[in-house]
């Protein structure tokens, strides 16, 4: 039996188009699930640590989640995980508005939209990318889906605080469950051909795979360096406007760096991809993590007025998920695309362990220390070791020993 | 004679495209700045601390 040929890859620009919209949504709606804090727990007399923790274990459930959907996707196509992801997610956020309890909204939008986010972000829109764009134009690709995804959580803040002021919370939400619906026919527009059988297109188990990724320094390498960019990006996020109250800043500073981050995060993830397409991605990542120390350090040693402010915004925010496209496409470049969803999830694992080490640290040692120093120079000195880890990653495809003939 | 054209036109529409991504970023920059709405969300951006 002749093995079959390889099936026409889907088209750049369906996959360019497709994938972004789909990220733009997955992305932009978590993106102001803050701004409900004070209406709901206003509204059940909920703690403001009840919203929290919901929070916290959503971002754990999306990394959780991250490698099993991504398995998922590699193995049985990426639109059928979508779609379930875009169900979830609206279920998620019809649950948000209706849970009178605590618990019950910690299923909601800690577990259901956690593990739906899993299902529609970069992982398992990477995958298609890795399938079906050139390896000439892969990393340009990954950019402009990871900006489509900047982009969303830049749109969707002043979008959402309208709904809320306009709807009220609760219809809000409802809104925005039949919004993330829209990724259902989306999904279709990156159904791959069954590739099963096909010659050239590997058939490494995933089991291998994994075993083969972690035996791999250099995937464990990425991993450290995801782990930093996570614990830095939602350190910064989060505990930036109470910072920023600290110091007797205006609540308006706040929202100008907010807007300061999420434009120049477009325009940085966007030159990421540009730039991992022409350089090698390893120095590339290694520039972004150490300019990222950079940038704290002078931020911390100037005086703090709105105009430092307003420059440290836009500078972290150019380098804010920068690291997004080199990462994952150095992922495809050494392991191929065959499982880069399922391991694009486990560096996103990482991510999300230092994305919640970046909160809570933040936090704990604030309230041990009076002050948010301690946390900046950590932030500091992970940057510097991101960026020195990062130089010793193999980019070139792993050597593989060619299967015994029978 | 057609391929410098083409090139041309592809050149236009890109340019074309760069304008209207910076036209979508600054309308949605200038959303955060709308005076009705950045103190409620300056307050809302406070509120989650």
């Amino acid at each position: 039996m002749h093995a079959m040929t390889r099936p026409a890859p889907l088209s750049l620009q369906q996959v360019l188009l497709c994938g972004a919209m789909v990220v733009t949504l997955s992305m932009g709606v978590r993106h102001g699930f803050g701004l409900w804090l004070q209406p709901i727990t206003m509204e059940r007399g909920w703690s403001r640590e009840t919203f929290a923790f919901a929070l916290a274990v959503q971002n754990l459930a999306w990394g959780i989640a991250g490698p099993i959907a991504g398995g998922l996707a590699d193995r049985f196509g990426a639109f059928r995980v979508l779609i379930a992801g875009a169900l979830l997610y609206a279920a998620g956020l019809v649950t948000m508005a209706l849970a009178s309890t605590g618990t019950a909204f910690t299923g909601a939008a800690g577990l259901l939209v956690g593990i739906a986010q899993s299902g529609c972000t970069y992982a398992v829109i990477y995958g298609v990318i890795g399938r079906n764009v050139s390896a000439e134009r892969r990393t340009w690709a990954m950019g402009v889906a990871a900006a489509a995804g900047s982009f969303g959580q830049f749109l969707m803040v002043p979008v959402e605080s309208a709904l809320i002021s306009e709807f009220g919370w609760q219809t809000a939400l409802y809104i925005l469950g039949a919004m993330v619906l829209v990724i259902v026919p989306l999904a279709f527009g990156l159904r791959e051909p069954d590739r099963t059988g096909v010659a050239g297109l590997g058939s490494q188990s995933i089991g291998a795979a994994v075993r083969e990724a972690f035996a791999y320094p250099s995937f464990r390498l990425l991993m450290a360096g995801y782990f930093v960019c996570g614990f830095q990006v939602v350190f910064i996020g989060v505990h930036m406007p109470s910072y920023l109250r600290d110091r007797g800043l205006d609540p308006q500073v706040a929202t100008m760096s907010l807007a300061l981050i999420g434009l120049f995060n477009v325009i940085g993830t966007y030159a990421a991809g540009e730039i991992g397409q022409r350089w090698p991605k390893r120095y590339l990542l290694s520039a972004i993590y150490l300019l990222r120390s950079l940038a704290i350090v002078l931020f911390l040693w100037l005086p703090l007025t709105p105009m430092s402010v307003y420059v440290f915004s836009a500078v972290i925010g150019l380098l804010w998920l920068s690291t997004v496209p080199p990462t994952n496409a150095m992922v495809a470049q050494i392991f191929g695309v065959q499982y880069l969803s399922m391991l694009g999830g486990f560096v996103f694992l990482s991510h999300q362990i230092g994305s919640f080490m970046g909160v809570w640290l933040g936090g704990k040692l604030f309230d041990a220390t009076g002050s948010y120093d301690v946390v900046w120079w950590i932030a500091v000195a992970l940057g510097i070791f991101a960026g020195l880890i990062n130089l010793p990653v193999r980019e070139t495809p792993i050597v593989r020993a060619a299967p015994a003939a029978a | 004679m057609h391929a410098p054209t083409h090139s041309r036109r592809r050149r236009w529409m890109r340019a074309l495209m760069w304008v209207a991504v910076a036209l979508l970023l600054a309308a949605v920059f200038m959303a955060y700045r709308n005076p009705h709405r950045v103190v409620e969300l300056a307050n809302r951006v406070w509120a989650c601390f």
